[in-house]
C-alpha cells in the first residue's frame, strides 16, 4: 500500500489549491471548519455529515448546537481528559498491599511464598492433595524430606471471581478473624501467626492479576482510585456544580474494588499508610469486588477538600510540599521555579533545617512551606485525615519517650518528632512532624486544610484566573498571551459571576473571536 | 522513500507543530498589543480524537490487528508510542505530527480503508460512509458525475470541506482515481486510495 499511498499523496498535492503545505497565518475558519473544530474540542470527534448541514449560510454555527454539545456526555469526557493533564492520574507505581498478602500459583494451587515459613517451616507450598482434618478438627499435615510440614488444599470461591472455585492451600484459606493466639488476622500481625490465613473468600490477599503491586496494565484498585477522581470531575460537569465543589467538596465515589480495598486491605498496606482510613468502612455501600462499573457517592467528613484530599491526590503527591506544588502548578499557574540564572552565592555553613530560613532554599520554601501546611493533617505517605483528637499537635507521651530514651510507639516514631537532628529541633520534640518550624500565623492553614488555600486563592483571584487561563490554553492550543490580558480578565470575571460554572467558561471561550481565528 | 516524498512528509509533519513547551509562568504585565493575530493554533488531533474520527468516517471500523487469535485495538496498544501520556513516564501529550505519527497513521489508514471498501457494498445505503453516490461499477469513464459527487461528499465527511461542483480542487482527486483504476482495472483500490489519502492528509488530522 505504501507506494500507492505515496503516489496518491503526491498526486493530490500536485494541484496548487490542494497542496498540503502549512496554512497561511491568521485565517478565519469557515463555518464547516469551525463546526469541525468545535466538535473535536467539545466531543472529541469530527461532526457527522448531517451536522455540517446545520451551519448557516453566513458561516455561523447555531448556539443551540453548541449548547447541546456542551450538555453531552462526550463533553464531560473532554473535561475529564483536560483534568488528567492537570493532575496526572496514575498510581500504578504505588504498591498498595503488602507483598506477604500475595498469592502465587504452584501448578493449580494458590499459596503465599513469603508467609509459608510461618506455616510450614520453609518456603514451600502445601501438598497437591485435598486437605483432611482429624476427629478433633486439627488439620492433618505431613513432613516432607526437609522436615517442612505440608497440608492439603481446599476449594475456595475467591472474592475476585466468586462464581468459580480455586484450589488454595488450607492454611492460606483459613477464615479466622481472630486467631486462637488473639491475633487480628486482617492486620500486619496476621502474617506471623499460623492460625491466620487470607480470610473469607481470600478477602485479605490478592494475586498478580489484581495488580495491587502495579504489575498489570489496569489493576482494579489503582484504576478505581483514579476513577474516583474522574468521577468527581464528571459529576462537577454533569450536575452543573460549581468548579469549587471539585476542590472543596465532601463527596467521594467508590466502586466494588474500592469498597473491598477500604474494607479489607487498609490494615496490610505497603507504600502508603492507611492507619487513618480515607473512608469510614461503615459508610461504604454493599458492593462486590466485581462491581467495577458501579459507582456510588459517599459523603465524607467536614475536613475534606475535594480532590485535594482524595485518596488519589494524597497518594500521588505523598508529601505536603508536593501536594502544594501540584496545586500551585495546576490551579494557580504559579510553578516553583528558580530565578533566571539560578540561585547564586550559597553559603551552607551552619545551614538551618528550617527551609524557610535556609539561604537559597527560602526562595521557594518561604511560600511552599506555608502552602504545604494546609495538608499538615493529611499524613505524608498516607491517605487519611489525622484528626486533632487522636493526633494532638503536641503529645506528652511522644515527648516523654524522646527525652527519656524509652522505646517510642510506632505512632510516635511515625508522626511525631522524637529524633531531633540538631538543637534547632529541640523546641519541637513531641510535636507532630508536620508542625515543625511552623509559624503561628500558619497554624490556621493546618487546622482548616486545603479548603482555606482554595478560599484564599479564590478571593485574591489567582485560582479563577488560572482555571480560565488553563481552559483557554486547552481550547486555543497555546498559552494566553500578554496582549490578551483584558480578555482573560473578562473570562475570569464571567466565570466567577456564573458561580464558577465550568461549562459556561468553555462556552465563552469557544464563542470568542479568538477561537474562530487560526494561525 | 524518495527525496521528494520525504520532503512532502516533512512538510506535512511540520504543520501545526507546537512552537514550544507550555508557558506556565503567570501572565506577565506586558503592554497590551493589537489582538489582530490572536487565535487558535493549528493542532494535531490527539490519539483519542483520531481514533473516534476514523471510526466515525468508517462507520465504526477501527484499527485492529489479530495477535495470537485475538483482535488487538492498536490505538490502545500503541497509544504511548503515539504520544498519549501515561502520567508515570510521560506527563505531556506529544501532539507533533512527526514521522512516527505519520507512519502509524499510514498503517491505520491502510488497514481501516481496506476494511471499509470491502464492507461498503454489503452495507445498507444509510450505513455507508464512503460509497454514497457511486457503486464499484461506476468508473471515471462510465459515470464521472457520480464520482465527482461522491468525492465532494467524502471531502465534507473527512475534512469538513464543502467543495462546489466542478471546483478545480477536485481535479487531483479525480486524477488519483483515474490513475489507480487504470492500473488495477478495479474501482475498489481506487476508492481505497482516496480513503487512505483523505485520512493521512493534514486536513483530516489537523484542526
Amino acid at each position: 500500500m505504501m507506494p500507492l499511498l505515496m503516489w496518491a499523496l503526491l498526486a493530490v498535492a500536485s494541484a496548487d489549491d490542494a497542496l498540503p503545505t502549512c496554512p497561511t497565518t491568521d485565517t478565519t475558519l469557515t463555518g464547516a471548519q469551525l463546526l469541525r473544530t468545535l466538535s473535536l474540542d467539545l466531543r472529541g470527534v469530527i461532526p457527522t455529515v448531517e451536522e455540517y448541514a446545520r451551519v448557516g449560510e453566513d458561516g455561523s454555527v447555531p448556539e443551540s448546537l453548541i449548547d447541546a454539545w456542551l450538555d453531552s456526555p462526550e463533553f464531560t469526557q473532554q473535561v475529564v481528559r483536560h483534568h488528567r493533564a492537570l493532575l496526572w492520574p496514575n498510581v500504578r507505581d504505588i504498591r498498595l498491599l503488602s507483598n506477604r498478602q500475595r498469592l502465587i500459583l504452584e501448578g493449580d494451587v494458590w499459596w503465599r511464598y513469603l508467609v509459608a515459613p510461618s506455616y510450614r517451616g520453609g518456603p514451600v507450598y502445601c501438598g497437591d492433595f485435598e486437605a483432611e482434618w482429624d476427629q478433633d478438627g486439627e488439620l492433618l499435615r505431613y513432613p516432607d524430606s526437609d522436615g517442612n510440614l505440608q497440608e492439603g488444599w481446599v476449594w475456595v470461591a475467591p472474592y475476585w471471581d466468586p462464581t468459580h472455585t480455586i484450589k488454595v492451600c488450607a492454611l492460606e484459606a483459613q477464615e479466622n478473624e481472630v486467631s486462637p493466639w488473639g491475633t487480628e488476622c486482617d492486620t500486619y500481625d496476621g502474617r506471623f501467626d499460623p492460625y491466620c490465613g487470607c480470610g473469607p473468600h481470600l478477602a485479605w490477599c490478592d494475586t498478580a492479576d489484581l495488580g495491587h503491586n502495579g504489575d498489570v496494565e489496569n489493576p482494579p484498585v489503582a484504576s478505581a482510585i483514579v476513577g474516583d477522581l474522574e468521577q468527581r470531575v464528571a459529576h462537577m460537569i454533569d450536575d452543573d456544580q460549581s468548579y469549587l465543589e471539585l476542590l472543596t467538596g465532601r463527596t467521594t465515589y467508590v466502586n466494588g474494588p474500592l469498597v473491598h480495598f477500604y474494607k479489607h486491605h487498609t490494615d496490610v498496606p505497603a507504600h502508603i499508610r492507611f492507619n487513618e482510613v480515607p473512608v469510614d468502612p461503615d459508610t461504604l455501600p454493599d458492593l462486590d469486588f466485581t462491581d467495577q462499573n458501579t459507582w456510588v457517592p459517599v459523603t465524607l467528613g467536614p475536613e475534606q477538600s475535594g480532590i485535594l484530599t482524595s485518596t488519589f491526590y494524597l497518594m500521588k503527591y505523598s508529601t505536603h510540599r508536593s501536594r502544594a506544588n501540584r496545586f500551585f502548578n495546576a490551579f494557580l499557574c504559579q510553578p516553583f521555579t528558580p530565578p533566571e540564572g539560578g540561585i547564586q552565592n550559597l553559603d551552607n555553613t551552619g545551614a538551618s533545617l528550617n527551609l524557610v530560613k535556609r539561604q537559597g532554599c527560602n526562595y521557594c520554601h518561604a511560600i511552599l512551606e506555608p502552602a504545604g501546611a494546609h495538608w499538615a493533617r493529611w499524613g505524608e505517605y498516607g491517605a487519611g485525615y489525622m484528626d486533632p483528637v487522636h493526633f494532638p499537635v503536641y503529645s506528652d507521651v511522644c515527648a516523654w519517650c524522646a527525652q527519656t530514651g524509652e522505646s517510642c510507639s510506632e505512632a510516635c516514631s511515625t508522626y511525631y518528632l522524637v529524633d531531633p537532628q540538631s538543637s534547632e529541633e529541640d523546641p519541637y520534640i513531641g510535636s507532630l512532624r508536620a508542625f515543625e518550624f511552623m509559624e503561628g500565623r500558619n497554624e490556621p492553614n493546618a487546622e482548616q486544610g486545603p479548603k482555606l488555600l482554595v478560599a484564599h486563592t479564590v478571593a485574591d483571584g489567582r485560582l479563577p484566573t488560572c482555571v480560565a487561563r488553563k481552559t483557554a490554553s486547552w481550547l486555543l492550543g497555546r498559552d494566553v498571551e500578554g496582549y490578551e490580558k483584558d480578555w482573560l480578565t473578562d473570562l475570569t470575571s464571567d466565570f466567577t459571576t456564573s458561580g464558577f460554572r465550568y461549562r459556561e467558561l468553555v462556552k465563552e471561550i469557544v464563542m470568542s473571536d479568538a477561537y474562530r481565528r487560526v494561525r | 522513500m524518495s527525496r521528494a516524498t520525504m520532503a512532502l512528509w516533512l512538510t506535512l509533519a511540520s504543520c501545526g507543530a507546537p512552537s514550544g513547551g507550555v508557558n506556565t509562568q503567570l501572565v506577565a504585565e506586558t503592554p497590551l498589543q493589537s489582538d489582530a493575530s490572536a487565535g487558535r493554533t493549528w493542532r494535531r488531533m490527539n490519539i483519542d480524537q483520531l481514533r473516534a474520527s476514523i471510526e466515525r468516517v468508517s462507520g465504526g471500523i477501527s484499527w485492529t490487528e489479530e495477535q495470537d487469535g485475538v483482535a488487538v485495538q492498536l490505538f490502545d496498544s500503541l497509544d504511548g508510542t503515539l504520544g498519549k501520556p501515561d502520567y508515570l513516564s510521560a506527563t505531556e501529550e506529544e501532539l507533533s505530527p512527526g514521522l512516527l505519527f505519520q507512519k502509524f497513521l499510514d498503517d491505520a489508514a491502510a488497514s481501516v480503508c481496506a476494511q471499509l471498501v470491502a464492507a461498503e457494498p454489503g452495507r445498507a445505503a444509510w450505513e455507508r460512509t464512503l460509497l454514497i453516490d457511486v457503486t464499484l461499477a461506476d468508473t471515471p469513464d462510465s459515470n464521472p458525475a457520480a464520482i465527482e459527487a461522491n468525492l465532494r461528499g467524502a471531502l465534507l465527511r473527512f475534512h469538513g470541506r464543502e467543495v462546489p461542483a466542478g471546483d478545480p480542487s477536485l481535479q487531483p482527486w479525480k486524477e488519483l482515481i483515474a490513475a489507480v483504476y487504470a492500473n488495477h482495472g478495479d474501482m475498489a483500490p481506487a476508492w481505497q486510495a482516496v480513503c487512505t489519502t483523505l485520512i493521512v492528509h493534514p486536513d483530516f488530522y489537523r484542526y
